[in-house]
């Protein structure tokens, strides 16, 4: 191979590698799933882990906790995401240097950001003691319990906080250039600032919307630091379930946990086909004429 | 829409644009801003649209201020350099974009549209989405999005840059008589200098963000204020030389001129050079045949001088590089300059 033709692959060789590393531990985890460790004399691939994961009794409710706390604060943080975006957009100020301090937040750590929310929001947290002291709550134990609840409130307050500037990071720079050129071009055809916004920009950043959307969906969904956290004792989400049966002090509930963590890739991939199959019909609505 | 520009300035990044435009356009004239890239054409269309805030001076329309006005208001519509087609919707959504905006019932938008794409003669495209449309064809659309919107002046971006020379040409024509038929008052922005002199009213030779001259094409082409100008609309051939008594004289000659005396420089056109036949002071020492005309480069005692003349006429006289000829001025249609009027 001419150094020419090999010079793409050797500057793609970073990424090769990297991509490698992550299926051969993706595999590694399958074949664990399967009750398959050789180290420890399980050697027959069997679905039982799955099957006992499965009929868990709490298992269930699990599965909707984590899935309402990814839902929520991937819909909750796109939608403030997109809010921001907007108002930097058609005030024009997306090119502003405040806009770096929205994004700041991005370069938090998860468990800084779950000490950030105790310090805030537990009952005796700075909230609790702002709303004590202006009189709106007799006593710091009447302030809402914002963490540890079965609603997952705390997690999703703490992805929000963490995942709204990710969302304009990964939005404004698109929108804040689609509005300068066909936004513009809206704006001299008649329409006010904020019309040519909804009727030209936000349609056309629409995949990217989603696309951010789906990262903080599935990230929210994987992740186990803040329902680990801020998480209720009951149900817990299944990322900790999974990470409790990886730190059990017998070796072999190692399964049981990459079971879990099977489940949730599961999850993730069924919500990533679904948007796959959702941008299709986009597209498809788009090849037809039917607009966005 | 009768627009009045004055000493407007408009400040981009820190950096000063436009330098004080002055510029008058009466309604229902067609007028084509000329001149170099980077000059501030597309920047002053831009603020006499809003899309733009001046730092100074003043943009008037029928005697009002337009300053105040928000862009969406002004009734000043462009039609992109770029075309900005909305790509996400149909051809026909595209062009009824401003109609649904002022709530035009359904049957007069639809009238209206497909009024307009015959007019642009782009009958049934409206169910099209615009990336199944040619250069032209989108061209076309903007031309019909822009219409639709029913603008008191159209400024349209050099919106034929990357038409091949016929369809420009088309595209040329189709604007001038829709421009005609509904009564429009119309900039182009162009940087093709025969595209302005064929097209419009009046011709504005912009650069470095001013007005260097603002007339009728002839007026412009014949009576040129700057050497600068002069060049701008062809080769001139600059030939030093007094005034003195009411006469000029120079390297070719001398004859009478309306000057004041001293140092002028006579601009004549290359088809207003002549070879001599008999003559032998000039060397042709360079020909570019282009078809029914031909340049003439000959180098004598006024240096190199560019004569232009028709194909016939230079077999007629059987000149190839190297033969040697006279030249004559005709000085009837110079123009003078004094050297420090370069802009």
């Amino acid at each position: 191979m001419s150094g020419r033709k090999a010079a793409p692959w050797l500057l793609l060789l970073p990424h090769i590698l990297l991509t490698a590393l992550f299926l051969v531990g993706l595999g590694a985890g399958l074949v664990q799933s399967l009750g398959v460790i050789p180290a420890l004399g399980l050697t027959e691939p069997t679905l039982d882990y799955y099957k006992e994961v499965l009929t868990r009794p709490d298992m269930l409710r699990s599965v909707l906790y984590s899935l309402r706390i990814a839902l929520l604060s991937a819909l909750i943080a796109t939608g403030a995401g997109v809010g921001i975006c907007a108002v930097l957009t058609v005030s024009r100020r997306a090119h502003d240097r405040l806009v770096g301090l929205v994004r700041l937040p991005i370069a938090v750590p998860h468990v800084v950001v779950a000490l950030l929310t105790v310090l805030l929001c537990s009952q005796n947290g700075l909230l609790a003691r702002l709303a004590c002291a202006l009189g709106l709550i007799g006593e710091q134990s009447q302030f809402p319990a914002l963490l540890y609840d079965g609603a997952g409130v705390g997690v999703i307050l703490a992805y929000v906080w963490k995942e709204t500037p990710f969302i304009v990071y990964f939005v404004l720079a698109l929108m804040a250039n689609v509005n300068e050129n066909l936004g513009q071009a809206a704006v001299n055809l008649g329409a006010r600032p904020w019309r040519a916004f909804c009727r030209v920009t936000l349609p056309l950043c629409r995949n990217t919307i989603l696309s951010g959307f789906l990262i903080i969906f599935v990230f929210a969904l994987g992740a186990y630091e803040l329902p680990f956290l801020l998480g209720a004792t009951v149900p817990k989400a299944l990322p900790v379930l999974a990470y409790i049966e990886y730190m059990h002090p017998d070796m072999r509930h190692r399964p049981y946990a990459m079971a879990l963590n099977g489940i949730v890739i599961l999850l993730s991939v069924v919500s990533a086909m679904a948007y796959y199959a959702l941008m299709r019909r986009k597209v498809a609505a788009l090849e037809r004429g039917g607009g966005a | 829409m009768d627009l009045s520009i004055r000493d407007l300035r408009v400040r981009l990044q820190d950096t000063e644009i436009l330098h004080g435009v002055d510029l008058d356009i009466a309604d229902g004239e067609f007028v084509a801003l000329l001149g170099p890239s980077g000059c501030g054409k597309s920047t002053l269309i831009k603020s006499v649209a809003g899309l733009l805030d001046a730092s100074g001076g003043e943009i008037r329309a029928d005697g009002q201020s337009l300053l105040a006005v928000p862009p969406e208001r002004r009734g000043t519509v462009i039609v992109f350099q770029d075309l900005r087609l909305f790509p996400h919707i149909t051809v026909y959504e595209n062009i009824a974009f401003s109609l649904t905006l002022k709530k035009r019932p359904r049957e007069e938008t639809v009238r209206t549209v497909e009024g307009l794409l015959e007019e642009v003669q782009l009958p049934g495209y409206g169910k099209r989405r615009i990336r199944e449309l040619s250069g032209g064809e989108m061209q076309r659309v903007a031309l019909a999005r822009a219409l639709a919107a029913e603008p008191k002046l159209l400024l349209l971006d050099e919106p034929f840059t990357g038409l091949n020379e016929k369809l420009r040409f088309e595209m040329g024509r189709l604007v001038q008589k829709l421009h005609r038929e509904r009564g429009l008052t119309t900039v182009l922005i162009t940087h093709d200098r025969q595209e302005a002199l064929r097209l419009a009213d009046r011709v504005a030779l912009m650069q470095d963000g001013r007005i260097l001259q603002h007339g009728a094409p002839e007026d412009i082409f014949w009576h040129p204020v700057s050497r600068t100008v002069a060049e701008y609309f062809g080769k001139v051939n600059c030939l030093p030389g007094r005034a003195e008594d009411g006469r000029f004289s120079c390297v070719l000659g001398d004859w009478p001129c309306d000057l004041a005396d001293g140092s002028w420089t006579a601009a004549i056109r290359p088809f207003d050079m002549h070879p001599v036949p008999g003559g032998a002071d000039y060397a042709v020492t360079g020909i570019d045949f282009l078809g029914e005309t031909a340049e003439l480069t000959l180098t004598g005692p006024a240096g190199a001088v560019t004569c232009a003349l028709t194909a016939g006429a230079l077999a007629e006289l059987g000149l190839a590089v190297g033969s040697r000829t006279g030249l004559m001025a005709d000085p009837g249609r110079a123009v003078y300059f004094r050297e420090e009027e370069r802009a």
